[in-house]
């Protein structure tokens, strides 16, 4: 990064993953500018989760790198998770704890952290507080994993297929709090989704993934404009054939 | 990100691994009751029962935890929840691991504690255990940790890892075994505690590794706990094999001290034990046969495991008996024209059982082996057997060849510490004949040496705590010559037998007297060693010279004191020396033409026994 240009929250260079020799992610590279909603589309098995777990820093990318507000993700992982929150698309959180365990195990792990505004938040979710984590239903999970990863007041939030397996009231839920958050904050956000009715309003920018390699990435207004179609027709035919523009 | 957020998380994470697993402390609770109550059942004995069950919670908390902390989170996604958090890897391996030692060491405490507070047992005195122990408990954390994610993974590296510990642990047996064979044991607490921490470090490095390299990728995870591990103990098992090859080739050279050493018939070679120098371990005491110039040798054994060598008769071969004590006992025979003397090992055509003695013919053509409930000559060349015979023999047998080629050894008595009869055993390789041809009537704890041909044999009776006796007996008939030392007379005594074939009896106890008797048991010498109480023992160091040796009060040295047995005279006393030979062990004596001593400082010294001209062959630096 130059002295003097903005650093952007998020970066990926040409980014490639291989499992054995199976090509998931193919030389991937887009960008994240700060305050922007990135909405990174693909159908199921594109790669989008491998590709989040480069972002944040626990998977090596074959080829490339990820860059969080300017720093390698994979050196420096840990420091750079200081500014990030992540909702994963599987629960990870430690099934025997309970959500308010949760909230006092995940403070301890950050320097900052909003324990009364995070509590705040799991109220509004309505999730009870004692329940073991692994009891709870797919959307209190999700709203949990939400909420622990709004603790720290994150610069970048990540969130991979956040809405995954809920029902249409948790899933507006979860946009209602992201676009809340969004509000207040002026946070950085990179969603991967392929519920694109959800991000039609929210998203900035849309990257699409087709087997393996973003064959799109532009502003969601521009994209809208050039095909003049429906996001869901856009999704489908650049999703499943070759689209003149691609990138 | 802060060190302290760090250290905070690692504690964090620690408690929270072991909240997740506080049943096993429960578990702990329960089974640390069950020895205070199993006896009143009936089953067990308390403390018995207490340290099993205390051991097996340790093996069974370590196993648990350490195959859960990290592998489990992983093979289930979870380990992510951390990795997404601001703290560093040691702060999330850290914490897990420490969770699985308090637990493991927690669950101990609580099973053992009770039976050790209690004082029905305690741990062994030193300290030692803890040297293992600590590494021992992180060592095992550690593999099961490994295991658990080889297993999780199901990765083609996995067949690497198995392949890996296949090699590895035949390399680790197969040298611990060839070292055994030379008598160096690697299984004590000086190898066992280095070897049990560089498998700690190679798990726990290797844990450390995985998760700050592998993170929540389970298939890097376990290829790079893999790398780490097997990039450890690699090499160090190579280094303890190569070790182990090193020590077994070692030279006469090597020698720092020698213990005990005897010369062929024509002093043209010599048979020497002794302890090697650093970086051979102390215990290491091999055997050499080397030739009196020091320019040929051969590796023998090590003198724990070994029979023999003993030399044909013009010094042409040699044999020895290798794992003698065994029920696998191993012949070797070697060439000592050719140059570098060759060795062949001979199939032993005898029943699978420890060798007690072994003799091989004046022309080399006929061994001799003594089991304990069998005799066997037989061929050298063809191993096949010309004569066998049912035999007792209780610990050292001594068998000898007379100069007809006949063996002859004494057998029995049936209880070899009570009083009872020797009979004098002779086997004719040439008739294929076996023949009992005399008795000698003993008190118990009897003992015979042979004379030069096996024509006489001296028994010695009680040589032990009680008071001794020496006959001299026909070696052939068993008939008594002459009661040399009758019971009662002296307080110990030591004998050989001199190559003209007159006996030397050295009297100790009170004060020190030398006799000599004629081959028909009439005394030809005596001669007071020392008036005062003392200990002794003696050797012919040259023809006609007997060495005895006097042990120094207090200290380590001995004097010998030279004695011309035709002129009846002391020659004079040599200051810090011994005969080398006292060692020879087969009841018969090693003719000493070279005048072998060993110095105080454990060198194998050739004395001129006319001048006192002393050189060193071999040790003493």
């Amino acid at each position: 990064m130059n002295a003097g240009t903005e650093v952007l929250p998020l970066s990926c260079e040409h980014v490639s993953i291989r499992y054995g020799r199976t090509r998931v992610i193919d030389d991937v590279s887009f960008a994240v500018p700060a305050g922007c909603v990135y909405a990174l589309l693909g159908r199921n098995g594109a790669g989008k989760s491998s590709l989040v777990r480069c972002l944040v820093g626990q998977q090596r990318a074959t080829a490339g790198r990820a860059v969080l507000f300017g720093g390698d993700v994979w050196r420096d992982r840990a420091g750079l998770m200081a500014r990030v929150g992540l909702v994963p698309e599987e629960p990870d959180a430690p099934p025997e704890l309970s959500p308010a365990r949760l909230l006092a195990l995940t403070g301890r792990l950050y320097d900052r952290w909003d324990e009364a505004g995070t509590r705040e938040r799991l109220r509004r979710f309505a999730i009870p507080m004692e329940t073991p984590f692994a009891r709870l239903s797919k959307g209190q999970k999700g709203a949990v994993q939400l909420a622990l990863a709004l603790g720290h007041a994150p610069e970048l939030l990540i969130l991979d297929d956040p809405t995954l397996g809920l029902d249409v009231v948790a899933r507006d839920q979860v946009f209602r709090e992201v676009i809340g958050e969004l509000a207040d904050r002026g946070t950085t956000i990179l969603i991967t989704t392929h519920d694109l009715a959800a991000i039609e309003g929210i998203a900035d920018r849309v990257g699409m993934l087709r087997e393996g390699r973003l064959v799109l990435d532009e502003p969601l207004e521009a994209m809208k404009e050039r095909f003049a179609l429906p996001l869901e027709r856009i999704f489908a035919e650049v999703t499943s054939a070759s689209v003149g523009g691609a990138r | 990100m802060s060190e302290r957020v760090a250290v905070r998380g690692l504690m964090a994470i620690a408690v929270r691994e072991v909240s997740e697993r506080a049943a096993l402390l429960g578990v702990a609770v329960f089974l640390a009751v069950v020895p205070f109550v199993a006896p009143w059942m009936g089953i067990g004995d308390r403390p018995l029962l207490g340290a099993f069950l205390g051991t097996v919670m340790v093996f069974a908390a370590a196993a648990l935890t350490g195959s859960s902390v990290v592998a489990r989170d992983l093979a289930e996604g979870r380990l992510g929840f951390f990795l997404s958090r601001p703290v560093p890897w040691w702060s999330i391996w850290g914490g897990k691991m420490l969770a699985a030692l308090v637990l493991t060491f927690a669950a101990g405490m609580i099973v053992l504690g009770p039976s050790t507070l209690g004082g029905e047992w305690s741990l062994p005195a030193g300290g030692w255990w803890a040297m293992i122990l600590a590494p021992g408990l992180v060592a095992l954390i550690g593999i099961a940790h490994a295991l658990a994610v080889a297993y999780r993974a199901r990765s083609a590296w996995f067949a690497l890892d198995l392949a890996m510990a296949a090699a590895l642990g035949w390399l680790v047996a197969r040298t611990f075994r060839g070292l055994m064979a030379w008598g160096v044991y690697t299984g004590g607490v000086d190898f066992v505690a280095p070897a049990v921490w560089i498998l700690a470090f190679a798990v726990t490095a290797a844990g450390a590794a995985q998760v700050a390299r592998g993170r929540a990728d389970i298939q890097r995870s376990h290829r790079i706990l893999a790398i780490v591990i097997w990039s450890v103990l690699t090499p160090a098992v190579v280094a303890y094999a190569a070790w182990g090859i090193w020590i077994s080739r070692f030279a006469p050279a090597d020698l720092r001290t020698v213990v005990s050493a005897w010369p062929s018939s024509d002093g043209s070679w010599i048979v020497a034990t002794g302890r090697a120098r650093w970086p051979r371990p102390e215990t290491f005491t091999p055997t050499v046969l080397m030739d009196a110039r020091g320019q040929r040798f051969l590796r023998v054994a090590t003198a724990r495991l070994e029979q023999g060598p003993v030399f044909s008769e013009d010094v042409t071969r040699a044999v020895w008996v290798v794992d003698a004590w065994t029920d696998s006992p191993r012949l070797m025979a070697a060439d000592l024209r050719s140059t570098p003397p060759s060795v062949s090992r001979v199939p032993l055509p005898v029943p699978p059982g420890a060798v007690a003695g072994v003799a091989l013919s004046a022309d080399g053509e006929n061994v001799a082996v003594v089991q304990r409930s069998q005799a066997t000559v037989f061929k050298l060349g063809s191993s096949q057997a010309t004569v066998t015979a049912p035999v007792r023999a209780a610990w050292w047998r001594p068998i000898v060849f007379d100069r007809d080629g006949r063996a002859h050894m004494m057998s029995g008595p049936a209880e070899p510490f009570s009083p009872g009869n020797l009979a004098v055993t002779v086997l004719d390789p040439a008739t294929r004949k076996v023949a009992t041809t005399g008795q000698i009537p003993t008190r118990g704890h009897a003992g015979e040496r042979w004379g030069p041909g096996a024509a006489r044999v001296a028994v010695g009776d009680s040589l032990g705590p009680r008071r001794p006796s020496l006959t001299l007996h026909d070696g052939s008939t068993g008939d008594l010559i002459a009661t040399l030392v009758p019971e009662g007379s002296a307080g110990q005594i030591a004998v050989t037998f001199m190559r003209d074939g007159r006996l030397a009896v050295v009297e100790h106890g009170r004060r020190i007297v030398l006799r000599v008797f004629s081959t028909e048991g009439e005394e030809s010498l005596s001669l007071e060693i020392q008036p005062t109480f003392g200990w002794a023992r003696l050797a012919e160091v040259a023809p006609g010279v007997l060495a005895v040796e006097l042990p120094l009060p207090g200290k380590a040295g001995s004097d010998s004191v030279l004695v011309d047995v035709s002129a009846g005279r002391v020659l004079r006393r040599e200051r810090g020396l011994r005969p080398a030979s006292f060692s020879y062990p087969f009841g018969t004596e090693a003719a000493d033409a070279g005048g072998l001593f060993i110095d105080d400082r454990g060198a194998l010294v050739r004395m001129d026994v006319a001048t006192g001209q002393r050189r060193v062959v071999l040790g003493g630096h």
